[in-house]
Parts: structure tokens; sequence; C-alpha cells
């Protein structure tokens, strides 16, 4: 499972961003961390704008194997970290081949979870770019 | 034992009126979604409204209605606060009249209806409002043109859009809306000194220098009229002065169009052949060229463009609005007329303006009005929403506020003004009220509150409240209170409240009485009946400067001298979809989205100035200096600087010259002035 966006329909609004954010934390955690990252990227116009990723959830995902704790596993095709296990010693990162894991104020990991399979980035994408596949 | 619920309410957090469903546990809101399929309600939620819950319950929310006392701001019951606010209303109009008081209505809008009336009930001239720098220039120059304060674009029908500005990939995110009008085979326009996601999608994109729309409008008609491609018959029937037009017109060369524009001549003669190629629907309701000291004429030159090719007043190309919606009637187009304009905080300054927006007033120098009093001492200021960044010389209005003898704010959250305030007063979010929605396949719904308002009441209800106490009548303030308001803006559909909020599908209101077509041959709305090359309302005042009948092109950079110690131009106030005006700057999630206050230039002259993304950049004005962070956005002209809203001390209003004005509108040019920009640390 992964959630893969269209760049060509994607208009770099970043509503993906913030849904993830307001499914995630109480509004009361200013710092909290997305699960969706984003980038700038200039078109050969000069149109300057934001792409947006998130977690591929691989299969035999390296993260998985990278974690010296045991905190990530796979569960029905959506690659979980348990932040409870997580002891924030930045391993998955150095695995990640896609730069994905960000950290907390807290030291620990945070990533998309495909929020259980319906998730709420692609729910809000004003402009259908977004897709769980 | 926690209790799970879904509910349906209203955004609103930008004023709009986009449907959002929210996960509530225990009466609080949990997390909000887009409405996926309702077959009758837009939920449009962008980026903004997924950090709803972050707005409703941010920690400056104001609670209760506040009053200043000797040991500060205390909590007192709404009763107290509106029989003082009352008594002090009526005694200072008794001393020293009506007009001594001012009512300012911010943004949003949804409330003006009732409000207007309160204020021209009480008497006084000064109903004034934020579209003194938003959208009121806009209107003047439609209806100077059109006779409509806008015009309703017949997108479905036309062959050809034109965006003139309005960039809705900025505004919410969308690029749906134009890529299917592509899909349909419909030309587009695009008119933007950046570049967008729009008008990556346009088949031809403009991108004239900021403020020089009006050259660019120009230089196209000439090529219109050059090759004899302008609607001869329309002309001669619906138009007035065409042949003084024509004759400037025509000393306005693509060339000349080119060298003031920066728009390549071949691309002005392209714009010129698909504007004569079929029906032309234009978006151009948007007041990105309004906030230039040559604004109306620019923006007159761009509507006469219609008016020339035939694309004014006819089914698929632009309707003059008439009348307010028949659906609902809280429209903040068409508020009662204020009494004696003549005696308005304007002082005569903006007489075009006030005779075509008879009911608001221009108050573009409230700092100056309310400090030097003049043309008169103001007493009271009471205002619902109250942004003191939107003027120029933002902290003047800070100072006026201070030295006014009463004010009352109400407002959503406490801000600089409500320090100033002698009484703030607490209003509710959409999601706190309910509310009467015209939605989807002629549908209408009554949507509930999501949460609790707690101490807190919608606009409207607090504007009844004091017409009351005031003892002052008229249409809308004599209803008793806000489910009667809701039931009266519905009434033309012959439907009640009470009957809506028994159908939780709502009512289907396609049999209630439509808006009567446009007829082109009856209904232009100008002094002269028709459309007019040559305004007879500016005609009256042609000895002002700028008052010009003709679209005149004045370039705005014949105003500065000092070009070697300002080489920028500085643009100000464009959107991006996670701000709105300095709204969302209160909410971590979209205030952190970038490192703010950014200043945005390419990355040539970012390269030439030393900087790179991240920097800190001193930004310089006339009028003072800001330190921003650098961002590089290769979408802009070379020797152009975009800075986007923020609140407070980085609110680059605060160094535009507050004298920096339209004769005609009064409109701040904030986005044609100048600055430098050099590193931080270098000077």
């Amino acid at each position: 499972m992964k959630i893969i966006c269209d760049n060509e329909k994607c208009s770099g609004c970043l509503a993906c961003v913030v849904a993830c954010t307001d499914h995630h934390y109480a509004e009361t955690e200013n710092d909290a961390v997305s699960g969706r990252i984003y980038k700038t990227v200039t078109e050969p116009s000069g149109y300057t704008r934001y792409v947006t990723e998130s977690c591929r959830h691989c299969e035999n995902a390296p993260c998985i194997d990278a974690c010296p704790v045991n905190a990530i596993s796979e569960e029905g095709g959506w690659v979980l970290v348990d932040r409870d296990i997580c002891i924030g010693c930045q391993m998955c990162s150095q695995a990640c081949p896609f730069d994905i894991p960000r950290f907390r104020s807290d030291g620990k990991m945070f990533k998309c979870d495909g929020c259980g399979g319906d998730p709420a980035c692609v729910k809000i994408c004003p402009n259908g770019a977004l897709k769980v596949e | 034992m926690s209790d799970n619920s879904f509910k349906i309410g209203m955004c609103g957090l930008c004023g709009g009126p986009c449907a959002i469903g929210a996960n509530l546990k225990d009466g609080r809101i949990t997390s909000v979604e887009r409405l996926k399929d309702h077959p009758y309600l837009s939920s449009d939620i962008c980026v903004r409204g997924a950090a709803l819950k972050q707005f409703l319950y941010h920690p400056d929310r104001i609670e209760h209605p506040m009053k200043r006392t000797d040991e500060g701001f205390v909590p007192v019951s709404w009763e107290e606060a509106i029989s003082d606010i009352a008594a002090r209303l009526l005694k200072t109009r008794e001393e020293s009249g009506a007009k001594s008081t001012i009512f300012y209505a911010g943004h949003p809008k949804w409330y003006r209806k009732p409000y207007a009336e309160l204020s021209a009930a009480f008497g006084s001239p000064n109903f004034v409002t934020e579209s003194s720098t938003c959208r009121s220039a806009t209107a003047i120059a439609n209806k100077l043109v059109s006779g409509g304060t806008f015009l309703l674009p017949d997108i479905g029908g036309c062959d050809v859009v034109v965006y003139w500005s309005g960039n809705q990939s900025g505004q919410d995110g969308k690029l749906i809306p134009t890529s299917g009008l592509k899909a349909k085979g419909k030309k587009l326009i695009v008119v933007d000194s950046r570049k967008t996601g729009v008008s990556e999608l346009a088949d031809l994109h403009l991108q004239p220098t900021p403020g020089t729309d009006g050259a660019l409008a120009l230089g196209i008609a000439n090529v219109i009229i050059s090759e004899g491609l302008e609607d001869k018959e329309f002309i001669e029937k619906y138009t007035r002065g065409y042949e003084e037009y024509k004759d400037y017109v025509l000393s306005f060369s693509p060339e000349k169009a080119a060298g003031i524009t920066g728009v390549p001549e071949e691309q002005i003669r392209e714009a010129a052949h698909i504007l004569t190629s079929g029906k032309v629907a234009m978006k151009c309701s948007n007041c990105a060229y309004m906030h230039s000291i040559n604004g109306v004429q620019n923006l007159r030159a761009i509507l006469l463009l219609l008016a020339l090719t035939g694309n004014l007043g006819l089914p698929g190309t632009n309707i003059p609005a008439m009348s307010p919606p028949v659906k609902l009637d809280n429209f903040h187009h068409f508020l009662v007329d204020r009494p004696d304009i003549d005696e308005d905080i304007s002082g005569g300054e903006f007489p075009v303006w006030n005779e075509i927006i008879n009911n608001e007033g221009q108050c573009v120098r409230l700092a100056d009005v309310i400090l030097n009093e003049k043309p008169y001492r103001i007493r009271n200021f009471i205002a619902f929403g109250m942004n003191t960044g939107m003027w120029p010389e933002s902290d003047r209005i800070v100072e006026a506020l201070r030295k006014a003898e009463f004010s009352v704010i109400t407002e959503l959250f406490w801000n600089e003004a409500c320090n100033e305030a002698d009484y703030v007063l607490p209003a509710c979010a959409s999601a706190e009220r309910d509310d009467v929605v015209a939605g989807k396949k002629n549908r209408l719904l009554f949507v509930e509150h999501m949460i609790d308002p707690g101490d807190k009441l919608p606009d409207v209800e607090i504007i009844l409240r004091l017409a009351h106490a005031m003892d002052l009548h008229g249409e809308f303030i004599d209803l008793p209170g806000y489910d009667a308001y809701l039931n009266h803006i519905m009434r033309k559909t012959g439907i009640t409240l009470d009957e809506l909020k028994a159908a939780p599908d709502g009512i289907d209101i396609r049999n209630s009485q439509p808006r009567r077509a446009f007829n082109i041959d009856e209904d232009i709305d100008t002094p002269s009946g028709k459309f007019e090359f040559v305004s007879s309302v500016i005609e009256k005042y042609e000895d002002r400067p700028g008052h010009d009948p003709l679209p005149v092109y004045s370039d705005w950079r014949e105003h500065f001298t000092e070009w070697d110690k300002y080489p920028f131009i500085l643009v100000t106030g464009s959107r991006k979809p996670w701000y709105f005006h300095s709204r969302t700057f209160r909410l971590p999630w979209l205030a952190n989205l970038e490192k703010h206050t950014c200043l945005s230039i390419c990355s040539e002259d970012a390269e030439r100035l030393g900087l790179k993304a991240g920097d800190k950049a001193v930004l310089s004005t006339p009028k003072g200096q800001l330190t921003y962070y650098v961002m590089i956005d290769d979408g802009l002209k070379s020797g152009v600087t975009y800075v986007y809203h923020d609140d407070g001390e980085q609110n680059v209003n605060r160094i535009i010259d507050r004298n920096y004005l339209d004769p005609i509108s009064g409109f701040p040019g904030f986005r044609s002035y100048v600055c430098s920009i050099e590193k931080a640390g270098k000077i």
C-alpha cells in the first residue's frame, strides 16, 4: 500500500499536509510534524511550487530492519511505527532511501500511518491528485 | 462515557460558504473532513479549513463581553455591555450629531445588511468597511463602464475565458475549475505578473510589470481597432464616447504598450486576435489591479476591451449584476443607502466613489480623520472585525484607536485593536452559529452550529440588540433576533425557517421566483444608459487630478524619482492557499508551513544581491524598514518582490505611504510600490 501523488494535478496547496496534522494531533500540539512532507520545485517555465510526498510503505521496508528496538512493523500493507517503543535513534532515517522519517520535539519518529486505509490527505485533496495504491 | 459524533457545519474560516464535516468527541471537534458526495452542499475545504480546530479553540478567542476599567479589562454581561454602549451612542448623538460615530465593518461581509441599516437608522453617513482597500474600487470601475458593480462572466456559454489576475490556485489550491474549462475546448488567457498554477494552464500568459495593466489593455485595443476587428454594430448601438476613445487608443501602439508593460509585442497582438475569435467571458472582479494609483482607470481600460469586442451584456459574455440574488437576501452589495453622504469622513475627496457607492464610505484616511479631527471630531468608533494592518502606515491606526474617545470592537480574536477599545464583544465563528445555505441543485438547507458558542453571539444578534436598545427601526433591525433574521433572508423562497429546520435534506427552491434576465436594451444602469468609453460620471470632476473621462494610462513609476535608492517593485497582499489576509498567522500549523514572513524574489535577483533561500534580508521603503526571510520564486519577474500577508510586526503595510492613493477610489498602491532589498547585517 502507498499514497501516490500525480504531480500534474497537484497545485502545491499543502491541504494534505495540514489534513494529516489535523487527524493525528490535538490543536494544542503546535510542534506537530505532518506525515506528509513537501519541498519546493521550479518548473522549466519558472513557476515555483511545492510538491508533497509521504512514506511509500515499502515491501521489505529497510526501516523495519534498521530499527534496533523493533518499533516499526508492517500491518496489512502499511508500515507503522509504535512511538511508545521508538527511542529516537534515527537509524530508520539513515536506512530510508526516500528521506521520509521526521522527528518530533520528543525526539521520536513520526511518519504516514495510512490512517487505517482511508487517508485524510487523499480525502482533502481539492484536485484529486492523491490516491491509495 | 465519551460521546463520539459526526456533524456537518460551515467552515467560514475565510468567510467563504464551504460546508465541512467534523468528527466530535464530547462536543469538541477532533478533526475535520471534506464532505465527499454530499448531494447538495459544496465542500471545498482547503488547507485553511484543515486547521479549523486550531482556529476555533485558539487561546486568543474572546469568550465574554469585556469592558475596560481602571483595573484592566473585566468580563461583563451582554445586558450591561449593550445598554452601556447604546446609552453612550445616544448621548453623543445628542451632543455632537450622528456623524461623530463611525460604524466600521471588517471582513467577512455577511452581517452588513442589518449593520448598514443600524448605521443609517442612527443617522450616520459614516458606514464604512474594509472594502475601502479591498473591493470597492473594482465596483467603481465596473459601474462606470457597465452600470453593474460587478460582472457575471458566462463561463458556460463562452469560447474564450480570460482571467485578468485572480489566481484561483493561490486562493484555495484548486486547479480543477481551470483544467475543466480547457478540457471543454475553451481558450484561456491569463494576465498575471507572476507565473502560477493557473497561468501554467493558459494558452496565452501575459506577464505585465505590476500596475501597468491599463497600458496592456490599451495596447490590445489598439491592435483590435487598427486591424478593424472591433464589433462596430455593438459599439454603435450600445456604447457612448467611442470616437474619443478610438483617438486615444490609436495613440497607444502595441510597441508603446510593450515598452511600458514588458509584455512582448507579439503577445499583445496574439491577445487581440484571441479576444476577437469568439465569445469572451472575463473573470475580472478581483482587486489586484486596483491596488495601484491608476487602478480605476486601469480596470476601465480592461473592461472596455469587452465593450470594444461586443462582449458585454449578451449571453455567453459578461452580464452586469443588477439585483440581489433571489435565494437569500444576505448579499453585501445591496445595502441601504447612507444618509447625508456629503458629510461623511471622506470630506469630499472622492466624489466619484460617493456618487457610485452611496451605501458605504471610503475610510482609507481613518487615522488622519481621528487624529487630526478633520473634517470633524469623531467621538465613537464601532467596529465589527477590526484588523489595523489593512491600512497603509498601519501603526497610525492603532494610534488613532488609542485617541478615540470611545470604541467598541467585536472580534473573534483579541488583537491590537482590542487593546485600545472600551468594549470588546465576542463574535461566533461560523461553526458556532446556525445558518441557511443555498446549496447545489436549487436546494436550500439549514445548517446547524457544530459546537457550543458559549457566551459568544452571532454578529447579527449583537447588531439587533444594539438597534433595539437605541430604539432604532428598519426592515432588518426590527427583527427580534438571529433566528428571525435567518427566516427573513430566505423570505423570497416562500419557505420559513421552521419548515427548513424540519427538512434534514433541505427544500427544493426551483420554483421560487427566478432572477430576471439582463436585457441589454433596457438595463444598462449608467447615466447614459450605454456602456461608457467616456465616463459621464468622471466628466463632472474632470478638473481634478487623475479624473480623465477616458481610461487614460498614467504610469505609477513616474511618482517616484529615487530609483537608485529603491530599485525594486514591491507587490503586497497576494494570496497563498494557507494565508488569508493576516487571519491564519495565529495558527501554528499554517504559519509554520513556511519560514515567515518571507519576501519572494527570483533567483537572478537573489544571486545579484548575494542572497539565498532562508537568508534574512532588510526591505526598505521611503516609510521604513522590515526584515524578512528570503524565498526564491522564479515565477516572478526580475526587479519585482512579493511580500505576503502577516500580522503585527512584520505587516508590510506599516511601511507603505498612506498618501500613495488612487485619486478616484482612494485605494492604496499596495501592489506597485518601491523598495530596496539588502542582505541583513550589511546595513
